[in-house]
């Protein structure tokens, strides 16, 4: 399982300032722009000849502009991959309390567990929200009581199970 | 749910998409030392039995203030949490529905640019689900980690 992990794992506490964050594929897009990303979000794997034909123009202009967009990292053009159809069968929705150690600091240890999907600092009833997955419980039951709850700095840990995942959709994400 | 049985080669071009999608057939075939035959059946395959979905992913970063909200979700009677739980899946605003054991009936998750988008999704939209009885949220602030790669095409 690969995942894109912040890479600023030695980095100090402080985050990026949010102007250089923001800026990161924050380029002016046209009508041309906007249809190429609908069409390539409903086939990421659309041909250049046939994306021409629906934004109604030539195909060196597509190329061009496609390569544009992911250079600019205001889109990435990948698979998506089915959890379940990947083996992951379990998903956890995990609130993380933070006691004597900085949330940051705790939220990348928590980063490096591969099957933690996704870590957010949040505002709310919890400072961390995880999502874990997991191929049955017993990985899900080790995952939550000997990997997520022994980081330091993890006082508490609210954690819910998946039973039935409706909708799970991916496109708008942070790319790094 | 997808019962198909994934090899090595499979998992390779999972793998090598996962990178790159606009790669071709050809290309991959190369690196492969495989023949583009081979590789577009694989490929037809693996996006038919919905394993993957090539799909662009935008830069949450061309938002003005990207937050993510989890909005946890109680339904007021236990009949009603499936539900509830489809008429969330239908908004298009809204990325993320999974109904849940623990924390609360329903996990909803949705991208917001302030505050205010919060509580009018809230009071606007949300409330007026029946069967919704009551919203707790959190507001994130800051993703650490997000493998936007993932995520599920066939429970649905």
């Amino acid at each position: 399982m690969r995942q894109s992990v912040k890479k600023t794992k030695r980095a100090p506490k402080t985050q990026a300032p949010p102007e250089r964050r923001r800026r990161a594929g924050a380029e002016e897009l046209d009508q041309i722009d906007e249809r190429i990303i609908a069409a390539m979000r409903a086939d990421g794997r659309i041909s250049n000849r046939d994306l021409a034909k629906i934004v109604g123009v030539n195909e060196a202009t597509v190329r061009t502009r496609v390569r544009k967009l992911e250079q600019s990292k205001t889109i990435r053009v990948v698979a998506l991959r089915d959890l379940k159809a990947l083996g992951f069968g379990h998903m956890s929705a995990v609130g993380v309390q933070v006691k004597g150690r900085s949330v940051i600091e705790v939220g990348e240890d928590l980063a490096r567990i591969p099957q933690v999907m996704t870590v957010n600092a949040t505002i709310g009833a919890y400072d961390i929200e995880l999502q874990v997955v997991a191929r049955d419980i017993e990985e899900m039951a080790h995952l939550l009581t000997e990997e997520v709850s022994k980081v330091r700095g993890v006082a508490r840990i609210a954690p819910s199970l998946a039973l039935k995942v409706l909708k799970y959709e991916s496109q708008w994400a942070p790319i790094p | 749910m997808s019962k198909v049985e994934l090899d090595d080669l499979d998992l390779k071009i999972i793998e090598r998409l996962g990178e790159d999608a606009r790669v071709s057939n050809r290309e991959i075939g190369r690196e492969f030392g495989l023949t583009e035959g081979t590789i577009r059946a694989r490929l037809r395959r693996l996006i038919q039995t919905k394993t993957i979905q090539v799909s662009a992913v935008t830069n949450m970063a061309r938002l003005k203030n990207p937050m993510l909200a989890y909005l946890f979700i109680e339904a007021d009677e236990a009949h009603n949490v499936e539900t509830v739980a489809r008429a969330l899946a239908d908004l298009p605003q809204i990325s993320f529905v999974a109904t849940l054991l623990g924390r609360s009936d329903i996990l909803a998750m949705t991208l917001v640019q302030d505050g205010n988008q919060v509580t009018d999704l809230l009071h606007q939209t949300i409330d007026k689900i029946p069967g919704v009885h009551r919203v707790t949220y959190s507001i994130g602030q800051h993703f650490m980690k997000h493998d936007y790669r993932w995520c599920v095409l066939t429970d649905v």
